[in-house]
């Protein structure tokens, strides 16, 4: 029976290991090249505007999704760009001070990356309850990672278990539906989120050939070769 | 096990790790058999929440694949523990579609453990397996420690979801979402026997630590200190009545002298004592709903000697009172109106259209051909009230007669009142024992029609205005029975000295 068969395969996952962040060596790099890239979307329909139904007199009426940050250019922000597979390279920082603001009913930064294993700074500098409900996202599904109550403003609380796995996780605020961010948890450091001219900039790289991945929230994703050459400049334009 | 592999299991084990608990494959076997048995036509073959029962519940059956349980003993966003499992199976989830399954066997609860834990992945990861918090012996309750309470829950700005009065009824319960993304309702904190994880104090210590996942309710373990927090514990538990509100099967309609003026509210009810009922889903007939909005409501009943009012009372999130509703609407199973749609709050009382004749009531939804029933009804979005007879769910319609309403919201709480004459084809005579059921319909929800929260037949008993003080006729009685003993004791103390008297002469002549 199919589901016999289930339970035996489940029985075997039970000695498989997660090798997350494993696979990364970090250490001096001598010879790295840089990746500079802009990240393009033409034709992007304009910004949702959330309503908002609660703490109107902080937040106002409507705020912006942020999910369609684009420049009359085509230049996106909050894009990620980030190398996939690389094993060796600069060192990962995991004791960085990586901080997610709820600040102005919205999350500071929108979107961001942060060292896997790295402990997050989750801070309120709003006068109202937010709380930060962090999801891993699997495909079409989500795994709740922590649901942290933020009551009171000034209020700062650091973990580990957040950026425990590697992978994209999804933050939401349940006391105000609007609101929304995204953290990159990248077992490398070679990750970066663009700017407002949709630029990005990695450093460092490792010279030889790579696969760098764009991802963002609303226009999907891309992954292109690059191949790095020690002291070298690669210059990018991405469209999504 | 090679030397790599041994530094593996090394690397891979971090600090918080816990040592995955799957049991044995013949336990994961047991476990299965008793699932496909029992569990999987709510939660699915799969697992995955999507049995045969999944339209019929809210909330909906849970879906086990994503190891997202709400009531652990571990922190927020982990797996629970085997106990956890086997606890939640054993006590079932109060006011959901899980029951209690207290006839199992520890051994089989066990074994339906090992096997859910099959349906996700991440209870085979020593990673994701943590061990249990440890959780204080709790600390008596004081009313000290409930009133500082208070404050606690205002600072942490519980009332935004579960509102000032602790109804449910805060401002973000309309948008909030489960992980599924299906409306979910802040607790009811006035009604603790509702709480899924139980209503002890230990429960809410433990919801208040763990948070539950799949549900926007977060962990409070960082940013609310343990006594703090035994402190908001006994407020919330203060917050509730008792274990369980005291139940009547009939309500007395407390004779009032002078106008019965409704427009005076809750107020006009005062010196009426009033009787709690169970409101349940409406699971007979096309359009059921398993777990209606409503879960009880309060009645007070008066009457002068002309007319008859009954007050009831109910908790709802919100106030819906656009759109519109009816108690005729067709409910079509698995075809939802569109979205576009509004349905307003709406509650019907209802009573015999006919005074009954021996034992037989009307059938209690909306009666039946030979017995219909009388329906004070009240769509919430409109100020007229609607005298309708019902012959069953279908054959309603709307008679003539005069009806008076009144509705209120308050904080989480409607309050609706009616009035009709005693007179009527139902009269309400002195002494009569007069059945009634109440319809509740909660707008957001989107109840209509059949689907709505019901309660069975329960009785009204009339008290008559002028019935004579007990206490006249107990003293009464009382008087009677001592001055008949004081008789007593003086015929037999005259008899026993004439005897005496008699004895005395015979010896002495």
């Amino acid at each position: 029976m199919k589901k016999s068969l289930l339970v035996s395969a489940f029985a075997l996952a039970a000695f498989g290991l997660s090798t997350d962040a494993l696979a990364y060596q970090g250490g001096a790099v001598s010879g790295g090249g840089t990746i500079r890239g802009v990240v393009i979307k033409k034709g992007a329909p304009a910004d949702p505007v959330k309503k908002v139904h609660k703490n109107m007199a902080e937040c106002g009426p409507t705020v912006a999704a942020e999910r369609h940050v684009v420049s009359a250019s085509g230049q996106v922000r909050w894009a990620v760009a980030m190398l996939q597979g690389v094993e060796a390279g600069k060192p990962l920082d995991t004791a960085a001070d990586v901080v997610l603001d709820n600040k102005g009913c919205r999350f500071e930064p929108h979107v961001m990356v942060a060292p896997t294993k790295a402990k997050l700074t989750v801070r309120n500098s709003d006068p109202m309850l937010h709380n930060a409900h962090f999801y891993l996202l699997k495909g079409k599904k989500k795994k709740n990672v922590l649901n942290l109550a933020l009551p009171r403003k000034g209020q700062e609380i650091k973990k580990s278990k957040i950026l425990r796995k590697s992978g994209l996780l999804s933050v939401v605020c349940d006391a105000h539906d609007f609101m929304q961010a995204f953290v990159w948890s990248l077992p490398h450091p070679y990750g970066a989120v663009t700017d407002a001219s949709g630029a990005f900039e990695l450093t460092d790289v490792p010279a030889g050939d790579h696969k760098l991945r764009v991802w963002h929230e609303a226009f999907g994703e891309k992954v292109v070769d690059v191949t790095v050459k020690a002291g070298e400049t690669i210059r990018l334009e991405i469209a999504l | 096990m090679s030397p790599r592999l041994c530094l593996l299991f090394a690397l891979a084990a971090p600090v918080h790790a816990g040592e995955p608990d799957l049991g044995t494959e013949a336990q994961r076997a047991a476990g299965e058999a008793l699932y496909e048995r029992m569990c999987a036509q709510c939660h699915g073959e799969e697992g995955d929440g999507a049995g045969e029962g999944h339209d019929f519940f809210d909330p909906p059956p849970r879906d086990f694949t994503g190891g997202a349980y709400k009531i652990r003993t571990t922190d927020n966003g982990e797996l629970p523990t085997t106990q956890d499992l086997v606890s939640i199976i054993r006590r079932g989830m109060p006011f959901t579609g899980m029951p209690p399954w207290p006839d199992l066997t520890d051994e089989e609860l066990s074994s339906l453990a090992y096997f859910l834990k099959t349906f996700a992945e991440d209870f085979a990861d020593p990673d994701a397996n943590v061990p249990p918090k440890s959780f204080p012996p709790p600390p008596p309750f004081s009313a000290e420690s409930a009133e500082a309470g208070r404050s606690v829950y205002e600072d942490n700005k519980c009332i935004d979801c579960h509102g000032v009065q602790g109804r449910g009824d805060g401002e973000s319960g309309p948008t909030l979402t489960d992980d599924w993304d299906h409306p979910i309702r802040p607790a009811d904190l006035t009604r603790r026997w509702t709480f899924r994880g139980g209503g002890a104090r230990a429960d809410l210590y433990r919801t208040l630590t763990t948070g539950l996942n799949g549900t926007p309710m977060p962990s409070y373990a960082d940013s609310i200190d343990e006594a703090k927090r035994w402190q908001l514990v006994d407020y919330v538990y203060s917050l509730s009545p008792s274990a369980s509100p005291g139940r009547t099967f009939t309500l007395v309609v407390e004779p009032v002298t002078g106008a019965i003026d409704l427009s005076r509210g809750k107020a006009a009810f005062e010196d009426a004592a009033p009787g709690t009922f169970p409101v349940i889903g409406q699971v007979v007939e096309i359009g059921r709903a398993f777990q209606p909005s409503a879960t009880e409501v309060e009645v007070r009943a008066i009457a002068n000697a002309d007319e008859v009012a009954v007050l009831l009372v109910w908790h709802d999130m919100t106030a819906d009172t656009s759109g519109n509703n009816d108690p005729r609407a067709t409910v079509v199973e698995g075809a939802e109106p569109p979205k576009e749609a509004v349905f307003s709050d709406a509650v019907a009382f209802q009573i015999p259209a006919h005074a009954p004749s021996g034992a037989i009531k009307p059938y209690f939804l909306f009666g039946d051909a030979r017995r219909p029933v009388e329906l004070w009804y009240a769509d919430l979005a409109r100020e007229a009230a609607v005298l309708m007879q019902g012959k069953g769910g279908a054959r309603l319609s709307v008679i003539p007669g005069e009806l008076d309403r009144f509705a209120a919201y308050d904080q989480g709480e409607w309050s609706v009142a009616f009035k009709r004459r005693r007179a009527g084809t139902m009269p309400f005579e002195d002494d009569a024992f007069i059945p009634f059921a109440v319809s509740i319909w909660d707008g957001l929800r989107r109840e209509r029609g059949s689907k709505r929260g019901v309660t069975s037949w329960f009785h009204l008993y009339v008290k008559p205005a002028e019935a004579p003080d007990p206490a006249g006729p107990a003293v009464a009685a009382a008087g009677l029975v001592v001055l008949l003993e004081a008789l007593f004791v003086l015929f037999f103390r005259r008899r026993a000295a004439r005897a005496q008297a008699a004895s005395r002469e015979r010896k002495h002549p």
